[in-house]
Order: structure tokens, then C-alpha cells, then sequence
């Protein structure tokens, strides 16, 4: 019955999840049975093989796909302002949504005339270069992004500005044929950059 | 990492903060990838398998409820991902010669374990747990690499406990016969290459 029980809980006592009693009670058995020391010796071997075993990967394995897919489901600024006056319901939606529009409106250009003065954030400075030929991304920045931090990425990547912002902060990027995934994989990866899509081309001035 | 701080960043991943979620991920990846490379034995597939369950993770981090290791509810996602995984593979890629040590009885004295103790190396024990049927070779990990308490394995498993020890019991006894065959084929109990 006592060697029952110790072989029941002695891959319990080697994983160390015993409670203190049973834990205990183990260690009595091994004490009066040291013959039973040699089945404990084996779990032992057999755990510690185990955890050798442990694949040599890295931390960040898979982590790129995963910020994809994440990337990917983001909400838009639209569904964003969608989903806040959703909260509110249906109660005065429509005189709230036009209240919260204008409040917007006004935000959007009281920050441009603050912008305006900010030699560090003009962003808005940037001047699109023509470029004829490549794919074209979608990209926004984060809000903070300073202008030096998008043109050199911009650099690093081949990229040319072709358009943007518009009002929904996306610059217009047009990079080397061929190479618009591993680019959009880069500029993902910066911590300056929100989101990234292939774009079909530059819309039409807002 | 402890649950406190797990929840912490739980947290903040509802808030859609990117960089709460990686540092969760670079805590648990590997311990989800080695859960599923021990169940699928496909490298490929155990880095979906990872993929998967922290995107779930970044989807609904409000699951965790911490009324249990979070490592162990993340298991569990993974698991379930692992047998869908399972169940679209090939018939060709199960283990169908399981049963070649099944009911072989393991020598069980005393000399028998210290020589296996001494010997079994890390390959040999590696090709012993491939040998397993899906559920012992789960159950063993889950106690010998995951360190989870019976509870903790039951509840992943979805058994009473009971079945679990019952599992190990088995397990034990067909690692244990794999790896004597292994001394034996490979020279009298002389396995080639180091020794551990």
C-alpha cells in the first residue's frame, strides 16, 4: 500500500507540486525505503532530459505574424469615432454626432494652428517628391513622430513621399516594385509607424 | 513571470497596448512552442500553433479570470488549437507504432532504474516520448517540462484525476521498457555517443 502510494506521488515530489504533507510523507518513505531512491533517481533524469529537450527558439518566434494580424485588425479612425457614438446609443444620436463633429472640426483646427508654430512637428512640411513608377503604401505615423524620424525611415526604405497627409493623418508612399511587403514588414516594425496597407494610388485632395 | 503581473499586462493589452502584449508573448512563446512541438512534432506548424493562441490572447485577454496559472489557461488554448491541428494532419504522420512497447512489462528493480537513470540520454528520451500515444506523451510534458500539479494537468487534459495518474503509470512503464530496448539494440546497455 506505501509503495503504491510513493510511485502515485513521487512524479508529483520531482515536479515539486506536492503539498507539504504528502511531500513529507514521501520523504519518510524514502528514508525507511532507501532501495526506493533509485525510482526517484529516474524520474529525476527522465525530467531533467525532458527539459533539455527544450527547441532552441527564440523568444520573439512567430511574433512578426502575430503584429500582422494585429496590424491588420486595428480599427480605423473612422470606426474608432464610429464605436465611441455607438456607446451612446440612439438617444439624440444624430444632434450628438453633429455636436461631436464640430467639436472635432474644431480640435483638428486649433491643433493646426498650434502646429503651425511647432518647427519640431511639421510633419505637414514634408513635400511630396514625384515619383512615377512602384507600388504605393498607406501609411500613419504616430502622432508624435517627429519630421526628421519619418524622412530618414523614408530613406532606409527607398521610399518617396507622393502624398499625404490627409485628414486622417495617411501619407502616400511609393516604394521600389517588388519589394512593398518586406518594406511594409520594416516600417511595420518601427515604432513610429501606427499602421501600413498597400494603397491603389494617391486619392483625390481632400 | 507571476500572475500579478501577468494580469497587469492582460490589462493593458484590453487597451490595445502593443508593447504590454510583447512583452507577454516573450514570456510564454516558448513554453506554448514547446508544447506544441511536443504534441504535433512539426516545427512549423507548433510556430502557428503559438501564433494563434497569443493572437486569441491579444483578442480577449478579459478570459483570463486567474483563477488558475495563466501558463496553464494559455496551455489549454493551445491545446485545443493543437488538436485541430491534429486532427487536419495526414493519417500517414500518427504514431501507428505505438503499441510496439505498449504492454511489454518494465523492468522494475532497483539496478534496472539506476542503469536507465545513468544512461537514458536526452535523444534516447526523446525518441522514447515519440513512441507515446498523444495522451501520455501530453501528460508527461505536462508534469515533467510544464512542472503542473495533478489539478492543473487534469483540468488541462479534461480528465478526472485519476486518469492522469493512471496516464503516467503507463507512460512510466513504456519509457521506461523504450529505453531498455534502446541499451539493448544499441550494445548490451552501451548506448553510443555520450552518456549522461
Amino acid at each position: 500500500m506505501s509503495t503504491e502510494r510513493f510511485n502515485e506521488l513521487l512524479p508529483w515530489y520531482v515536479n515539486r507540486t506536492l503539498s507539504e504533507e504528502d511531500r513529507a510523507w514521501v520523504e519518510r518513505h524514502l528514508a525507511e525505503h532507501p532501495e526506493a531512491r533509485a525510482e526517484l533517481d529516474w524520474y529525476g533524469s527522465l525530467q531533467s532530459k525532458m527539459q533539455e529537450n527544450t527547441p532552441a527558439v527564440p523568444a520573439t518566434i512567430g511574433l512578426a505574424k502575430v503584429m500582422r494580424l494585429i496590424q491588420g485588425d486595428r480599427p480605423t479612425i473612422a470606426e474608432r469615432i464610429s464605436a465611441f457614438f455607438g456607446d451612446f446609443g440612439m438617444r439624440p444620436a444624430m444632434a450628438l454626432a453633429g455636436f461631436a463633429l464640430v467639436a472635432i472640426q474644431g480640435g483638428v483646427i486649433f491643433n493646426l494652428m498650434i502646429d503651425a508654430q511647432d518647427v519640431e512637428s511639421e510633419i505637414r512640411a514634408l513635400k511630396a517628391t514625384r515619383v512615377e513608377e512602384g507600388p504605393m503604401l498607406k501609411v500613419n505615423f504616430a502622432p508624435d513622430a517627429k519630421e526628421a524620424d519619418i524622412r530618414y525611415l523614408l530613406m532606409t526604405v527607398h521610399g518617396n513621399l507622393a502624398g499625404g497627409p490627409g485628414q486622417l493623418g495617411d501619407y502616400y508612399i511609393r516604394v521600389p516594385a517588388g519589394k512593398e511587403a518586406a518594406i511594409a514588414e520594416q516600417l511595420k516594425a518601427n515604432p513610429i509607424v501606427q499602421a501600413v496597407a498597400l494603397a491603389p494610388g494617391v486619392p483625390p485632395r481632400e | 513571470m507571476d500572475n500579478d503581473r501577468v494580469r497587469e499586462l492582460l490589462a493593458r493589452i484590453g487597451r490595445e497596448d502593443q508593447a504590454a502584449f510583447r512583452e507577454l508573448y516573450k514570456a510564454f512563446s516558448r513554453k506554448v512552442y514547446a508544447y506544441a512541438l511536443n504534441m504535433l512534432n512539426d516545427h512549423a506548424r507548433a510556430e502557428e500553433i503559438v501564433v494563434d493562441t497569443m493572437y486569441q490572447v491579444w483578442r480577449y485577454p478579459a478570459r483570463f479570470r486567474g483563477d488558475s496559472q495563466f501558463s496553464t489557461w494559455l496551455i489549454g488554448i493551445a491545446r485545443n488549437k493543437a488538436l485541430m491541428a491534429y486532427r487536419a494532419r495526414r493519417p500517414d504522420e500518427s504514431h501507428a507504432d505505438l503499441d510496439d512497447i505498449a504492454e511489454t512489462e518494465a523492468a522494475d528493480t532497483p539496478d534496472g532504474f539506476a542503469t536507465l537513470a545513468q544512461k537514458q540520454r536526452r535523444e534516447g528520451v526523446q525518441h522514447c516520448m515519440g513512441k507515446l500515444s498523444d495522451e501520455h506523451r501530453e501528460c508527461m510534458h505536462l508534469v515533467f517540462f510544464e512542472g503542473m500539479s495533478l489539478a492543473e494537468v487534469a483540468d488541462v487534459q479534461r480528465v478526472p484525476e485519476n486518469t492522469v495518474k493512471t496516464r503516467l503509470f503507463h507512460a512510466r512503464q513504456k519509457i521506461k521498457k523504450c529505453l531498455e530496448l534502446l541499451l539493448q539494440r544499441e550494445g548490451g546497455g552501451s548506448l553510443s555517443g555520450a552518456t549522461a
